[in-house]
């Protein structure tokens, strides 16, 4: 099972300080919210997607849009519904229309939607999991807290495999598996089976927890630390000062 | 080099939170129960009610929020994950603060059936509502009228079978009682 998104290149965004990143994904994300034209919101749908194709490549950069198409759709169809006073745009079916206003409303949300789904992608592309483990830390992530993340993903993938294996055996009891549809009665022995195994874990990791040092004045493993150096605050007022530009230039155009 | 009882207690409590996330995040990526209409349900609700009734509500907190914002990472949906750890970790926080019951000594005891359900329509509630809402703010509140049915659907299976769950798992290993705080 994969648990990581990060796909290994390098250039300007993997250089950029991941606590710089997850500054500028939020405080993007919160701009994208205000009254921002819709030239410029497009814009940002147009820059993120480029941005995506320069890191992804082709056929990576159309991930993001295929795990939203769907919504779009939907939000094509009820289009109609979202907007009903206003200038008719063009009539689908007797009373059925489409004003100018909806087409706005639906053209506002759609490339507010694109953006994020990018934005999140991209930054999931460039950072890897202990980087981004690190900036939460340096954001203040307690010491625990790190632990407990970096421990599911440790356990993510054997608990993945246990399932599995679980699943197999109980299928090989079943007559003519193939033919079967699985319900939710079939699930749920492998369901109780697998949390058995996992939860047996438990008092294991806890014993392991303890002999690295937790609980203990002189803790025997610590974490490091993502450098402090004087690009980080140049990199930090980068990640201030582009949201910054979008937002006055889109609510001045 | 001083060893205390109370931060020794604290790795237990961390070994479970971590495991139950792992959990959470297998149940929501791999574990998948196909619907009549052609779609899916994850079975994460389960193990965030199954956490919460058994564990309390700070581990189904983290371990409902966690893992299922981590599994929108991994499962190539990050522009969700901040929504479902907020959503999913306050689902697992009130049902784990309405259904757990102390005695007088203070020790958790089995909860009635009827608080547990209830606990479970409160889950419920908060999960189609913050996805609901959620979804309203990023693509209509119009378009995020679909899900709900879906979303009710999920997270009723996910309460009900978290009893079920629950009960088979204490049935199954006793031991699993020890786990408790």
């Amino acid at each position: 099972m994969n648990t990581n998104l990060y796909i290994n290149q390098s250039g300007v965004l993997y250089r950029f300080d991941p606590r710089a990143k997850l500054l500028m994904l939020v405080v993007l994300s919160i701009v994208l919210f205000l009254p921002l034209s819709l030239h410029v919101l497009w814009l940002c749908v147009v820059i993120s997607m480029l941005t995506a194709l320069v890191v992804g490549r082709f056929r990576s950069s159309l991930r993001p849009l295929k795990t939203i198409l769907l919504l779009l759709i939907l939000m094509v169809i009820f289009a109609p519904l979202s907007e009903r006073g206003g200038t008719i745009a063009f009539v689908i079916y007797r009373n059925i229309y489409v004003t100018n206003e909806a087409l706005e409303a639906l053209s506002r949300l759609a490339s507010r939607l694109i953006t994020i789904t990018y934005l999140f992608t991209i930054v999931m592309w460039t950072t890897t999991i202990s980087e981004m483990n690190l900036a939460f830390q340096w954001y203040g992530l307690s010491y625990k807290g790190s632990l407990i993340m970096s421990l599911a993903f440790r356990f993510v993938p054997s608990i993945a495999d246990s399932f599995t294996t679980i699943q197999q055996a109980f299928e090989l009891r079943e007559e003519g598996p193939e033919k079967r549809k699985k319900r939710m009665r079939d699930v749920l022995p492998t369901v109780i089976a697998a949390l058995v195994v996992a939860i047996k874990s438990i008092p294991y990791v806890a014993m392991n927890l303890e002999h690295r040092g937790l609980g203990r004045d002189q803790k025997r493993s610590r974490y490091k630390e993502l450098e402090t150096k004087r690009s980080l605050v140049v990199h930090l007022v980068i990640a201030l000062i582009i949201p910054a530009c979008i937002a006055f230039v889109g609510i001045c155009w | 080099m001083r060893v205390s009882t109370s931060k020794s207690l604290s790795a237990t409590h961390i070994a479970l939170t971590a495991v139950l996330t792992a959990v959470v995040v297998v149940f929501t990526l791999i574990v998948r129960v196909p619907t009549p209409i052609k779609g899916y349900i994850s079975l994460c609700d389960v193990i965030i009610a199954f956490s919460a009734y058994l564990f309390g509500p700070w581990v189904a907190f983290v371990a409902g929020g966690l893992g299922t914002g981590l599994a929108d990472f991994i499962g190539g949906y990050p522009q969700w994950a901040p929504l479902s750890f907020v959503i999913h970790g306050v689902q697992g926080l009130l049902i784990g603060l309405i259904a757990r019951k102390k005695d007088n000594v203070g020790m958790f005891i089995d909860a009635k059936l009827i608080r547990l359900v209830f606990a479970g329509v409160v889950g419920v509630v908060v999960m189609s509502g913050g996805y609901y809402l959620a979804g309203g703010v990023l693509y209509g509140f119009k378009t995020a009228l679909v899900e709900i049915p879906l979303n009710v659907l999920q997270s009723t299976v996910g309460f009900i079978f978290g009893i079920i769950v629950m009960k088979a798992l204490l049935k199954a290993y006793p031991a699993v009682r020890l786990l408790r705080r």
